[in-house]
């Protein structure tokens, strides 16, 4: 019924690399977050698993699939059982669109390097990612315990104030770039002159909004309202142990993941190398003798090496962030949404709008 | 007219299974997710037709705002899931039965008289892009677009209208 053509191969063996990537990559940031906060403590954090501690994430998981589960009995079972999969499915699917890097020369045929493509996948992105929000919501209420319930109508709120100024934010964005495929922005950002035109230097203060919306829409410190430990016990995963808590674990850092990919390909050029273009790249390849193929494979390497790069720069200041400043007060939190970021990410469409239509010589 | 394939026919019978859950389940959260799942299948649908816009309009606003509001209201006033759907066949079921089937019959009588199809397949491809949806908005149904427009700003006009005044009227019976 289907025919295996080479990019459907493609498409298979990407979905098989950044699957396993994301999924591995989130017990090395667990690993890194424990760490970073023990150097910013003058802790020495975990050492006795293995060298160094490095093998801590392994016994970790070990711990969650051998913990006992507990249901509660006045829970409601089929939601309470559904929540952790919706926590985990919504970012994986996302990075289906994530552009990995450029163009990649195999089986006799050019591929772009991600798993899928479509002409809206920025819509795509922020469709994907605002279901994200129904996992707390059901963790929360399911449950059938008050701290749960509290922890996820703070959530919800939150995640909903902050989407509107993610999505303006967004608007600005898509009209300097002119559209809405994550690969064609990708494409604008890359380096033409000496000079790289980068997101965050044509629309800085979209970037800075975006930046903060990021940490509360991932319910990361400053904004962790959802699980303040010190009012709510956990939030909404109160009543979550096992392999069931893990899940929610992997889901928000498989979303923080998410979230530093975004804002990397939209505000620091993405799988770009700075100040190198991918035709030079793999000129300069082909220059060392290897053939089309080869040289391709590692034009896509350094690029996938240089937007690993930039997520890692993001997910530091995430864990630098999380352990530098205090929880915020939930009024001052829907204060800073509201009043703050939603005018001025306003202002800064009104400004874009005005910006290019001039610039495109103000004629319709 | 294109043949629907196997894929639409199970997105159709789950979009129907789900919606009926919405109408005939006890739990008014189980509604709103159900009603979730339904938006969520109908933007499948869009994308199995190549409108991937319009798929992910529908996610994002539907299922991603709109749902999650229903579902939200529904946990911050705790409904009690026995007293909510007591009468299941009174008025309200009629006149809405009657409503639906009305509906029904309108798009049945549409579709077997032919043209409707065939017109909305002609312009899939404008239907398909971002652009050619915009240029739809902006020429052929301006006056309609700014309608709507005014529709959703007197709509968010009442809501703040209700709002303010329930504050007061709590204020003064303190």
């Amino acid at each position: 019924m289907f025919a295996l053509t080479p990019s459907l191969q493609f498409s298979l063996m990407m979905v098989v690399i950044v699957g396993g990537a994301l999924l591995s990559a989130v017990p090395i940031m667990v690993m890194l977050e424990r760490k970073g906060s023990a150097w910013m403590q003058r802790r020495v954090g975990p050492n006795r698993v293995g060298p160094f501690g490095m093998l801590q994430p392994l016994s970790d998981a070990l711990k969650f699939v051998f913990k006992e589960e507990n249901v509660p009995t006045a829970a409601n079972k089929f939601l309470f059982h559904l929540a952790p999969l919706l926590a985990v499915l919504p970012p994986i699917l996302a990075f289906s669109i994530i552009p990995i890097a450029g163009r990649v020369h195999l089986f006799g045929e050019w591929h772009p390097v991600q798993i899928s493509g479509m002409n809206v996948s920025i819509l795509f992105l922020l469709a994907i990612s605002s279901l994200h929000v129904f996992s707390v919501l059901i963790a929360g209420w399911s449950s059938n315990n008050k701290f749960s319930l509290m922890g996820a109508l703070r959530a919800s709120s939150q995640m909903i104030s902050y989407e509107i100024a993610i999505g303006l934010c967004l608007v600005s964005m898509v009209l300097t770039y002119e559209s809405l495929d994550l690969r064609e922005i990708v494409k604008f950002q890359e380096a033409g002159s000496a000079f790289p035109v980068w997101g965050f230097l044509m629309q800085p203060l979209a970037f800075l909004i975006m930046w903060i919306c990021a940490f509360a829409e991932t319910n990361r410190l400053p904004f962790d309202l959802p699980e303040g430990e010190t009012e709510l016990v956990a939030g909404y995963h109160t009543e979550y142990s096992g392999l069931k808590f893990a899940l929610f674990f992997l889901g928000e850092y498989a979303a923080m993941i998410l979230i530093s990919a975004f804002l990397s390909i939209l505000f620091l050029g993405g799988f770009n190398v700075p100040f190198v273009s991918e035709t030079t790249l793999l000129a300069s390849f082909q220059n060392l003798g290897f053939n089309l193929s080869i040289a391709s494979l590692f034009t896509s390497l350094a690029q996938t090496a240089a937007f690993v790069s930039k997520i890692l720069f993001f997910m530091l200041v995430f864990i630098w962030i999380r352990w530098t400043l205090p929880r915020f007060r939930y009024d001052q939190l829907m204060d800073l949404g509201w009043r703050v970021l939603l005018p001025l990410s306003v202002f800064n469409v009104i400004v874009t709008l005005l910006v290019t239509f001039f610039l495109r010589g103000g004629a319709l | 007219m294109m043949n629907p394939s196997l894929l639409q026919f199970i997105l159709a019978v789950l979009m129907i299974a789900s919606s009926l859950v919405v109408v005939f389940h006890k739990n008014p959260v189980a509604n709103a997710m159900a009603l979730m799942s339904t938006l969520f299948f109908s933007a499948f649908m869009y994308v199995s037709m190549q409108s991937y816009f319009i798929g992910a309009i529908q996610i994002l606003i539907y299922a991603g705002a709109v749902a999650v509001l229903f579902v939200f209201i529904v946990m911050l006033l705790d409904l009690d899931s026995d007293q909510s759907k007591e009468s299941y066949f009174g008025m309200p079921f009629v006149l809405s039965a009657i409503l639906a089937t009305a509906a029904f019959a309108f798009f049945s009588v549409l579709i077997l008289k032919g043209g409707l199809v065939e017109s909305i397949s002609q312009n899939s491809e404008a239907a398909m892009s971002a652009k050619g949806i915009s240029n739809h908005f902006v020429s052929k149904h301006m006056l309609a677009f700014q309608l709507t427009g005014f529709l959703i700003l007197s709509a968010i006009l009442g809501a703040v209208f209700f709002g303010r005044y329930q504050n007061k009227a709590l204020r003064g019976e303190k």
